[in-house]
């Protein structure tokens, strides 16, 4: 298949995480009546819209490794129909990030700690511990540390709300 | 010369369209006085939401969200004063049908007959039985069902990802087979027989403004009937709720017979006379 008919048919991965504010999948995929204006005030362009081909089609998503989500709280504000409520940036819930211990600089006794310093909640979501390690406290989920963490595949990775338990 | 109906509706809908490229791309250059698209406009802290999202909205989470009532109610008071004038005037898609249905007088000479009445009957049945199954749908399902197909939403979405993502998406699909059908299968055919959104505002229809035949000047040429794209017949007084006050009808009325009643909302206000 040609790549540009793939791409239309796609639109949908499963580690793309929900704008913040979202209250569970079930209620945004209820509420949402995929007007875009979530994405049309998104000031890094973070919120997508799903492409034709799955129940997903038409809802925001945020892709953390095309461009994160920096928890400006905009979005929340316009949606129309309250599929995003108004939250504080620490009631966020996106998703949880985690720190693949095998790959991460950091933890094989380098000096990295990108994602610590880079964090919109710094100290809160992720923290040192006393070797200078990033360890996951009360992750939001905003994907900003894998945006920014330097190895390939990443060392830190954000599992969507959806899928945690 | 008189200017006409169609001399106003045609820039105005063409207005709507312009508008609906010009905000995605005065948003990119951070002018956001007025932003969002068909299904929610904002501008100055004022919101108005498409009536049928917030509707499908409302019963898919099943919870009642009294400002997006607010919000949904502009739409639903233009239709009771002003009939469907959604249909003819803001639609984008109703702009595009337009178009197809040009392309259809083109290609077959013989589409300017009028439906029969009996047609007419169906199709209205046909649109409330499209509407109350994507209702039920969206109640059982618990997901928007009407917002997947519904043609304004993907125009303006297509819109909207052209003009802010530089993507096209796939859904683009749907426009087109709606176009097509509306060429080759039957005159206008989403709009007649399908449409959920033009289905939901008619049912709003009853005190609005509507057409009117001065029966003493009407020759019952017939041209009204033929004329009009919805498959009204004005000439037999059957102007019914599938009637989107383009003025298509008034226009080409060669003796002007036809015209504009005021709602009858206002008719029961008595005038006061100073």
């Amino acid at each position: 298949m040609p790549s540009w008919f793939e791409r239309l048919f796609k639109g949908w991965s499963d580690t793309n995480i929900r704008p913040p504010g979202a209250r569970s999948e079930k209620h945004l995929l209820a509420t949402c009546i995929k007007c875009g204006r979530c994405m049309m005030v998104c000031p890094y362009q973070s919120i997508k819209i799903a492409d034709w081909g799955s129940k997903y089609y038409g809802t925001p998503y945020v892709d953390p490794d095309a461009m994160p989500c920096y928890l400006c709280m905009k979005c929340p504000e316009v949606c129309p129909t309250g599929s995003l409520s108004t939250v504080s940036k620490e009631n966020v819930q996106m998703g949880r990030a985690h720190v693949v211990h095998d790959t991460c600089l950091s933890w094989q006794d380098d000096l990295c700690n990108l994602c610590y310093k880079r964090c919109p909640l710094q100290d809160k979501a992720i923290d040192l511990n006393d070797d200078l390690q990033p360890v996951i406290k009360n992750c939001v989920g905003c994907g900003v540390c894998t945006y920014v963490c330097p190895t390939q595949p990443k060392s830190i990775v954000i599992t969507p709300q959806r899928n945690l338990s | 010369m008189k200017l006409s109906y169609q001399h106003y509706r045609r820039p105005f809908q063409f207005a709507i369209l312009g508008l609906l490229i010009a905000i995605p791309l005065l948003n990119l250059l951070k002018v956001d006085a007025v932003q969002g698209m068909l299904c929610s406009i904002g501008a100055a802290g004022y919101e108005i939401t498409c009536a049928l999202g917030a509707l499908q909205s409302m019963l898919a989470s099943r919870e009642i969200n009294y400002s997006l009532l607010l919000s949904a109610s502009v739409f639903i008071l233009l239709a009771i004063f002003l009939g469907r004038v959604f249909c003819g005037w803001i639609c984008p898609q109703g702009l595009l049908s337009e178009g197809g249905d040009k392309l259809r007088t083109r290609f077959f000479k013989s589409s300017r007959k009028p439906d029969s009445l009996k047609r007419y009957y169906s199709g209205r049945q046909f649109l409330l039985a499209f509407l109350g199954a994507g209702l039920l749908a969206t109640f059982l399902m618990g997901i928007p069902v009407i917002c997947y197909i519904c043609p304004i939403g993907i125009i303006c979405r297509e819109l909207l990802q052209g003009t802010m993502l530089y993507k096209i998406g796939g859904e683009i699909i749907i426009i087109m087979i709606i176009l097509a059908a509306d060429v080759f299968v039957a005159r206008r055919g989403w709009c007649r027989y399908i449409c959920p959104v033009g289905a939901f505002y008619s049912l709003f229809t009853m005190f609005g403004m509507k057409v009117k035949r001065d029966q003493s000047s009407c020759v019952s040429c017939g041209t009204c009937q033929r004329i009009c794209s919805m498959g009204n017949s004005p000439v037999k007084d059957e102007i019914v709720k599938t009637c989107i006050n383009c003025g298509d009808c008034i226009d080409n009325c060669p003796e002007g017979a036809l015209s504009f009643e005021k709602p009858s909302l206002f008719k029961s206000i008595p005038v006061i006379k100073g």
